[in-house]
């Protein structure tokens, strides 16, 4: 989960803020077969990616919600830990990948 | 303002507010209003219409599990985390004995309509489409078909209660088969490795030891 919701944050791109919901239906967006992702599993990730300092979060200006007449958004943004995070385990899995289909090569 | 989704809205917000009760004020009002974003965002984006309600029920159904554990955490790091462990284990001593005498006959039937409507909705959100195949239907209709036996074996068991009885356990049967998937077997399994793992364990020590022995002698 941690990692689905880095790789959606890096697809918005690196500066990019974006909140829950916005993650959930971009997760969504990139496997149309899933369910929009549950409430606790998503923002108990999102506090566990706060917390090991690979996302940052900051709670929207009350003002721009309250013109636009919506509750505030709690607006997360990937770091540069969070983003060689990313990277380092789509490589591992890339390698993982490659030495099994490797495995079965015929000798 | 749909019914059906203002109601799924206030059911999450009413979850939200319960586990997060004795919260310290930020965490419990930091969580409290990403939820209440969250649920309008939800809601604006699909015109509060009957999907956004299964959708953000669904949600919040699913969700119980991650949130109870993101609450034990925060008890873990509070001051207040004995005192509501104790509180949780009381009750939960509480609700065993109210489960034995009266909540078993009653959750055959949330079992059975959970079921049911747990395979309409997979119906309901996944029809067939002949490109993706019948997977979600196929679900769905066991689903459905599980629930309707559930049901039907229960009403049976006073007066026929063997096959009554059969009909239950037919139906309650996926249940049985995620469990079995999830908990039994990887438990057995622990339970196998470290059986064999100790055995192996010892084997290797026992000539090393021996030799020591002769060793000294």
């Amino acid at each position: 989960m941690e990692l689905a919701i880095l790789g959606a944050a890096l697809e918005g791109g690196a500066d990019a803020e974006f909140y829950g919901y916005a993650i959930a239906r971009q997760m969504q967006a990139g496997d149309a077969s899933r369910l929009l992702t549950s409430h606790g599993t998503l923002y108990k990730a999102l506090d566990r990616l706060v917390k090991a300092g690979l996302l940052t979060s900051r709670w929207e200006d009350a003002q721009v919600a309250a013109d636009e007449e919506r509750p505030r958004r709690r607006l997360y943004r990937l770091t540069a830990a969070g983003e060689s995070a990313l990277r380092q385990a789509e490589r591992a899995a890339a390698s993982a990948s490659a030495a099994l289909v490797e495995g079965f090569q015929p000798l | 303002m749909n019914a059906a989704a203002r109601l799924s809205a206030g059911f999450a917000r009413t979850w939200t507010r319960a586990y997060t009760l004795g919260l310290d004020t930020n965490a419990k009002t930091d969580r409290r209003a990403e939820i209440e974003s969250d649920l309008w965002e939800h809601g604006t984006s699909l015109h509060w219409s009957g999907r956004a309600a299964l959708e953000m029920a669904l949600r919040c159904f699913l969700g119980m599990p991650a949130d109870a554990a993101w609450r034990a955490e925060q008890a873990r790091t509070g001051e207040r985390a004995a005192a509501i462990i104790a509180t949780l284990l009381h009750r939960a001593e509480r609700i065993t004995e109210w489960v034995a005498r009266r909540g078993l006959p009653g959750m055959t039937t949330v079992l059975a309509w959970a079921f049911i409507a747990g395979g309409l909705l997979l119906t309901l959100l996944f029809p067939f489409q002949p490109e993706k195949g019948a997977g979600m239907v196929v679900v769905g209709g066991w689903g459905i078909g599980a629930g309707l036996a559930i049901r039907w074996g229960k009403t049976r068991i006073p007066n026929r209660p063997v096959s009554g009885f059969l009909a239950l356990a037919a139906g309650a049967a996926p249940l049985s088969l995620i469990l079995l998937a999830t908990v039994i077997a990887p438990l057995a399994a622990l339970a196998v490795l470290t059986f064999e793992g100790r055995r192996a364990w010892a084997a290797w020590r026992l000539p090393k030891e021996a030799l020591r022995m002769s060793d000294s002698q």
